[in-house]
């Protein structure tokens, strides 16, 4: 019973990812970090930068990557540091306007 | 009252200054009242002689303003030349830098972006422990891919390629999972991923990234922190300003007994590509911030661990609850970087075979593992600016191993405790030297102790 019930949890799981999926991404999700961006986000950028990516190694200069490369990067890090999205685009936005 | 005439020729001063200048100018001019008609031809030629200089050296000084001018007419005409040329080059480059703009804003919005990262590692062994001998480490190359698919998904996956003591290449898939970016704080990842259990394993294992050349016991091969998984995770953050949240939550495959040459050795804590049984196992952590310098995490894992036995063997096998919790801490501020994690697992008791051999299955003792470390790093930079010293850091880390219960399991993981020291070069961020000696104090009973000395050079890119 316990297996048939994990299954049934498993397929709610994934039915609940298909919906997700399926789903309009949050227009906010898929605005692109970009270089007209304001002061204000980039001060937000720079503080979450140095608070952020030295958690667990050195932080980088941001002249180390291009703007693609950084995009790719920081997505890859949001994931693996549990970032909030907001806070992501706002270390995007901050490392492609200093790099 | 005397005429003009007598005046100008016939003058008798009324004033006796007047009267002599007069008298000189008319002297200068050769004039005299009643002059002679020969002087007065004298005084004319003389005029026409002094007019004559006057007008050639004119005719000089307009032949020179000629010239001038005419070298001023040459340099503006090539001045002329230099600005059109220069408006034809400013122009080219506006063309060139508007082209370039266009590029860039077309990169920024190509659906596909990739980036190629990773890390590599290698180093030199030394060692007294009996059975071994020193060496020159090859060490991995560890290629890390990401292809994201505008803010919607991400593929990463790492390999690692190692050279072994055989002088082959072995190449294993550290990690490789699509992760869906549903919202800002939920992100969802399927395929084989890191296991978030913890922070070493997830977070610090990369060479560039730890701080010390080994991992701590208990925390590598044949420890009991899990390494990766196969299943499907949902994670994210949230921000409640100011303390932020990060959570993970994945069902997988979970772990198996580790059933080598028909002899059990272990539990293997890695993310096998097909499951062994129809249990799943279930994990996840959460780690809160109250300061952004500050993390403190919970972590947990359950599964069901099938015994394993050979073709023609007796008995049944059946299987053992697998159950582990941990905590672990991180603090990170200015030069410091402070961690300490805890693992602890039990295995219930369950049948297998437990030799190669073996008539039939018999049961396996219930088994507890315990391992933790703590670990303090502190770079000389917040102490000093001089060149060289600041990008020294000093390390110290205590380790511990302990298992209780089977002893194929207890002989397999090598429990120890074990105090390292080091000293790391940072040559830049990326780029580290490290030396560090462990003193390694083995309780399995059957091991003497060891001290080691590693030298590591680790690379990030």
């Amino acid at each position: 019973m316990l297996t048939l019930r994990f299954r049934a949890s498993l397929l709610v799981a994934l039915a609940g990812m298909l919906l997700a999926v399926a789903l309009p991404v949050p227009a906010q999700a898929q605005q692109e970090a970009s270089k007209r961006a304001d002061p204000a986000q980039i001060a937000r950028g720079a503080k979450a930068w140095s608070e952020n990516c030295g958690r667990c190694h050195n932080i980088r200069d941001p002249r180390d990557l291009n703007d693609e490369d950084w995009d790719v990067s920081v997505t890859h890090m949001r994931v693996r540091a549990g970032l909030p999205g907001n806070v992501a685009r706002d270390i995007k936005v901050f490392l492609k306007n200093s790099n | 009252m005397k005429s003009h005439r007598e005046t100008s020729t016939e003058i008798e001063p009324k004033e006796p200054c007047v009267g002599r200048f007069a008298l000189s100018w008319q002297e200068g001019l050769g004039v005299r009242p009643k002059a002679k008609l020969p002087t007065v031809f004298a005084a004319a030629l003389l005029t026409s002689i002094i007019a004559l200089a006057s007008v050639t050296g004119h005719a000089q000084t307009v032949d020179e303003l000629r010239q001038r001018l005419e070298a001023i007419e040459q340099q503006m005409q090539q001045l002329k030349e230099q600005v059109a040329e220069a408006e034809r080059k400013a122009q080219q480059a506006e063309r060139k830098s508007a082209n370039a703009a266009r590029q860039v804003e077309a990169d920024n919005d190509r659906p596909v972006k990739w980036h190629l990262s990773g890390y590599a590692q290698t180093g030199v062994e030394i060692t007294d422990e009996a059975g071994r001998d020193d060496t020159f480490i090859a060490g991995t190359f560890n290629p890390v891919f990401h292809f994201q698919y505008k803010d919607i998904a991400l593929f990463e996956s790492e390999l690692e390629l190692a050279a072994n003591s055989d002088g082959g290449t072995d190449v294993e898939l550290e990690y490789a999972s699509i992760d869906l970016l549903l919202h800002d704080n939920l992100t969802f990842v399927a395929g084989k991923f890191l296991s978030p259990v913890g922070q070493f394993q997830e977070r610090l294992h990369p060479a560039w990234i730890n701080r010390l050349p080994d991992a701590p016991a208990g925390f590598g091969h044949g420890g009991v922190a899990p390494r990766s998984e196969v299943g499907i995770m949902a994670r994210g953050g949230v921000a409640f300003d100011p303390v932020t949240v990060n959570y993970a939550l994945f069902g997988g495959n979970g772990p198996r007994v580790e059933f080598d040459d028909g002899e059990l050795e272990g539990i293997e804590l890695e993310g096998f590509g097909l499951d062994d049984n129809q249990n799943k196992a279930v994990g996840g952590r959460i780690g809160v911030l109250p300061l952004s310098y500050l993390e403190i995490g919970a972590s947990f894992l359950t599964s069901k661990i099938d015994g394993d036995k050979e073709d023609g063997v007796a008995g049944d096998v059946s299987s053992g609850r697998f159950t582990l919790w941990g905590v672990d801490a991180a603090y990170t501020r200015g030069a410091w970087d402070v961690r300490a994690e805890l693992v602890s697992a039990n295995l219930g008791s369950f049948f297998s075979q437990h030799e190669s051999g073996a008539a039939s299955t018999e049961a396996v003792p219930e088994t507890d593992w315990l391992a933790w470390y703590a670990q303090v790093a502190y770079k000389l930079s917040g102490l000093t600016d001089r060149p060289v010293l600041k990008n020294a850091e000093l390390v110290g880390r205590y380790s511990d191993l302990d298992v209780d219960g089977f002893e194929h399991f207890i002989e397999h993981a090598r429990p120890e405790h074990r105090w390292t020291l080091g000293l790391n070069y940072w040559f830049a961020p990326t780029l580290v030297g490290k030396v560090a000696v462990s003193l390694r104090d083995f309780s399995d009973g059957q091991s003497d102790d060891a001290t080691e000395v590693r030298f590591q050079l680790g690379y990030g890119f």
